[in-house]
């Protein structure tokens, strides 16, 4: 071994050599980038140079929120509601889903697996069949409402709203919460009682930490959603409730006003708005140890109790209640659907889908309706696979780099992305055959940030030395990709994609914002049932929704639980 | 003769740390040994011999040419890395199998390979269970016979017997350097365990704070470390004596009078006995060091020692070193 000598590149070869590391990784991730570069950055910038120059510059922009006129009045009364809907879901959902899910993170209870499934389900709908939802139960005709008139005010106004926000977020910070405390090691428990902490002490010790960082990332993805509400102040509140989104829709509707250029304003300060709960939330995900654990990661042993406390007990009742309301809110929204005015069985709603009556009046079949609903959902996920999954099969730390860019769609409502892709590429993909384009786009951009968080969950679980090992082994970057690292992976990429196409067959929103009749989805096609004063046949799709809700929910649970086939190195 | 794997001036950065300017060679057939602490780039070095890792400057060249720009599938290297990395969804004949399998081996090869290295490593009750059915000891050697299937020019080994308990690591040891050597295999290997670095290994390299502070065959690099640094890496007691440093490893140190040395005083701090002898610490009467002495013999009655007696070592052998030399630890 005889050491040499060697002269030293200089240093701008060194940093030549740093810069092409870096941009040895664009190649997975330009796909991605210029996805969002021409569906999200440039609606925003379409948004914010349409309304600059229609609104007369700055002080127009400024004053669309924060001028005298009565629009301007109107428009702060929308953020106001967003404000108010927004921060009592997320009290109310918190005070629910928080104790809920310190019982699912801390006790073994039978079922568990599929009692937190059940929580994620309604999360998968679209939150227009949760109104129906609270129709279907509280309203005049309701199971609950038509008999006892008591529960009907709970169907209308701000309670109406809060309570599909409720039961749409409280799982999610029920589900945040549990996660975050598995993720903690059993033994710190250990140790604490050990050393001699009461299980008061050890709670506020080890667990009451990482329980209030799950739960409050929870309350600020509720406070999100509901800021950013469409469909619950839209069918159950009316004006009087609209937030932002639905004024910026409201406006963008209002022809011959200068609706389109104030719609506009409105979803610059929209954005500007969203940018600090927007960061919280990223920070706070970064921060809590939920994205540290991926589905390949085995759960710690949980607690099962030969006599259950009184505490015990208490948590598990505010779990059950959870679990009761979202069961009865789905399966009324299913049962009043086939129930007839006298309360026996009837077919009679789902029948009058097929119907001229409705076809006519929505200008497209049944038929085409759930065809486009399918075939968005799954051109979009599509997409959204495409643009992701290179940015997993490259080198780890330079994707990473890159991919914190993906996130930006989350800045972006739905009615505010709609609003923009129209100003930007409304012109271009406008044209009566081009517009299903926009609405997978649109689809896409809001499924992405989700998709990228269950894949990168689920891709950065695995240890970096089993590609490498697969490299040296001689597999090209690819094969490292496909024969271990995706088969690996392969619970993550299940749940993106069912989260994915779940957000292509609710995605109601933008969807609404881009159609025409040609183009009608499902969720849209629920709504303008709804404004045609055909409930029936409307609350029919809304349970033919929960029930192919239910049927891609229990495929995926199946496809989770089976066995591995064994992969079989031998072509 | 052209080495198999050579590092040209190599140095690599990772945020505050930095490799290098390494330079070493690895002749075909020998063993060598990188040995250093936690933290002093022996895995870096690894990765970049396989391509895992782009250097910053200097040169990775397998068989004489640049391989700089060559993927790690294209470099014919072989690693077994720290965890493993056994593919969890693969069996162990799957596992072995699949550096053939990439390369387009043909399947009646491929399968006589496995049964070869099978046999090699008395893996073959168990190719058929999946890596989560293994025990640790299997598992060590699965990964090796996985990273020798594809008969790789140079094998890298990061710290390979990481995971396995004592007594079956001593049984492991043995059968590696039987196979190591019997196939006539290129090793390049890192370990901070100083005894399988030693026993394995043709030649080392002692690797401190991202540089090779000395390297040569085993052997002299253990009884003559080049400066007080390996000293005090290999093991050895370390203190000043007037311009200069004085180093002794433990098992040199004894309690007996050495005629015409007033030997060195001190403190008796703590003591126990081992398997293999006495392990004493003294604090040095003069200074603040605290020496480890190794006897290899379980002391008498008359001799026994208790905490805080005074007491008097003598070293057989002293290494010393110039005073410029910076103290660590």
């Amino acid at each position: 071994m005889a050491e040499r000598d060697v002269g030293a590149l200089s240093g701008t070869g060194a940093r030549v050599r740093a810069l092409g590391r870096r941009l040895s990784t664009l190649p997975s991730v330009l796909p991605i980038l210029v996805f969002l570069g021409l569906f999200s950055l440039a609606p925003l910038v379409v948004l914010l140079t349409y309304s600059l120059a229609h609104l007369g510059g700055a002080p127009g922009l400024w004053g669309v929120l924060w001028g005298p006129g009565e629009a301007a009045m109107l428009a702060r009364r929308a953020l106001a509601n967003s404000f108010e809907q927004g921060f009592l879901s997320a009290g109310l959902a918190l005070l629910w889903g928080f104790p809920a899910g310190v019982y699912l993170g801390l006790r073994s209870t039978p079922w568990k697996l599929r009692i937190r499934g059940f929580l994620v389900l309604p999360f998968l709908l679209p939150s227009l069949v949760m109104v129906f939802g609270v129709f279907s139960l509280f309203g005049a005709t309701g199971l609950l409402g038509g008999p006892f008139p008591g529960f009907r005010p709970l169907s209308t106004g701000l309670a109406g709203i809060l309570w599909v926000n409720v039961l749409y977020n409280a799982p999610v910070i029920a589900l945040y919460t549990a996660a975050a405390l598995e993720g903690v090691p059993r033994h710190l428990e250990e140790a604490a009682r050990v050393l001699g902490a009461s299980p008061v002490s050890v709670f506020r010790t080890v667990w009451l930490r990482p329980a209030i960082l799950g739960a409050f990332l929870g309350a600020v993805l509720t406070f999100i959603l509901s800021f950013l509400g469409f469909a619950p102040p839209l069918l159950i509140g009316g004006p009087a409730y609209y937030t932002l989104e639905d004024w910026i829709y409201a406006l963008d509707k209002m022809v011959g006003f200068q609706g389109p250029a104030m719609a506009a304003g409105i979803a610059v300060w929209g954005v500007a708005i969203m940018a600090l709960p927007m960061a919280i939330y990223m920070l706070l995900l970064r921060d809590t140890n939920l994205l540290g654990r991926g589905p390949g990661t085995t759960s710690p042993p949980l607690r099962s109790e030969r006599r259950p406390t009184l505490g015990s007990v208490a948590l598990g009742g505010i779990t059950g209640a959870l679990l009761i309301s979202e069961a009865a809110l789905l399966a009324s929204v299913v049962l009043l659907s086939v129930t007839s005015a006298t309360g026996g069985f009837s077919g009679a709603d789902w029948t009058a889908l097929g119907s001229s009556r409705v076809s006519g009046a929505l200008q497209v079949s049944v038929g085409l309706t759930v065809f486009n609903t399918l075939f968005f959902a799954l051109v979009s996920a599509a997409v959204v696979f495409a643009l992701a999954l290179p940015l997993y099969s490259s080198d780890e730390r330079g994707s990473r780099w890159w991919g914190g860019f993906s996130f930006l769609p989350l800045l972006i409502s739905p009615v505010i992305l709609a609003l923009g892709l129209e100003l930007a590429w409304g012109r271009l993909l406008g044209s009566p055959s081009l517009v299903w384009v926009l609405i997978v786009v649109s689809q896409a951009s809001i499924a992405l940030p989700l998709a990228l968080q269950g894949l990168g969950l689920s891709f950065r679980s695995l240890p970096p030395s089993l590609a490498g090992a697969a490299r040296t082994l001689g597999a090209s970057r690819f094969r490292a990709f496909s024969d271990v690292r995706l088969p690996l992976a392969r619970p993550g990429v299940q749940a993106a994609l069912l989260l994915t196409l779940a957000v292509g067959l609710g995605e109601f929103a933008a969807t609404n914002f881009l159609f025409i009749p040609r183009f009608t989805t499902l969720t849209v096609m629920i709504y303008l049932l709804q404004d045609l004063r055909m409930p029936g046949p409307s609350l029919a799709v809304a349970a033919l929704l929960v029930l192919v809700s239910v049927v891609l929910f229990g495929v995926f649970s199946m496809m989770q639980r089976a066995p591995r086939a064994r992969s079989e190195v031998p072509p | 003769m052209t080495p198999v794997l050579e590092f040209r001036g190599l140095t690599y950065r990772a945020g505050d740390f930095r490799l290098g300017p390494v330079s070493l060679a690895v002749e075909e057939g020998t063993v060598v040994s990188i040995i250093g602490p936690n933290g002093a780039g022996k895995t870096s070095l690894l990765r970049l011999a396989a391509g895992l890792e782009r250097p910053e400057e200097g040169h990775v060249l397998l068989r004489g040419s640049e391989a700089d720009r060559l993927p790690p599938e294209r470099r014919e290297i072989g690693f077994v890395f720290q965890d493993l990395a056994l593919f969890p969804h693969l069996t162990a004949a799957q596992n072995i199998e699949y550096g053939l399998w990439v390369r387009k081996v043909p399947p009646d090869q491929r399968a006589r390979r496995v049964e070869e290295l099978a046999t090699d490593f008395g893996l073959a009750s168990c190719l058929d269970r999946l890596p989560s059915a293994l025990s640790g000891g299997e598992m060590q050697r699965v990964a090796i016979a996985r990273a020798l299937a594809p008969d790789p020019a140079v094998l890298l080994l990061d710290e390979p017997l990481h995971s396995i308990d004592p007594e079956n690591r001593r049984h492991f040891l043995t059968e590696l350097k039987r196979i190591l050597r019997v196939n006539r295999v290129t090793v390049l290997h890192v370990t901070h365990d100083l005894d399988e670095g030693a026993f394995l290994s043709d030649e080392v390299a002692v690797l401190i704070g991202g540089r090779i502070a000395q390297q040569g065959p085993t052997e002299r690099v253990l009884q003559n470390p080049a400066t007080v640094e390996v000293a005090r890496f290999l093991g050895y007691n370390a203190w000043q004596e007037g311009s200069e440093w004085c180093a002794t490893h433990p098992s040199t140190f004894t309690l007996e009078r050495v005629d015409g040395d007033p030997g060195i005083p001190g403190v008796v701090t703590s003591m126990g006995t081992t398997m293999r002898g006495t392990l004493i610490e003294v604090k040095r009467a003069e200074g603040n060091e605290t020496f480890r002495v190794e006897l290899d013999r379980h002391l008498t009655e008359a001799e026994a020692l208790s905490t805080g007696q005074p007491t008097r070592l003598w070293a057989r052998r002293t290494l010393r070193f110039p005073r410029s030399e910076p103290p660590s630890g």
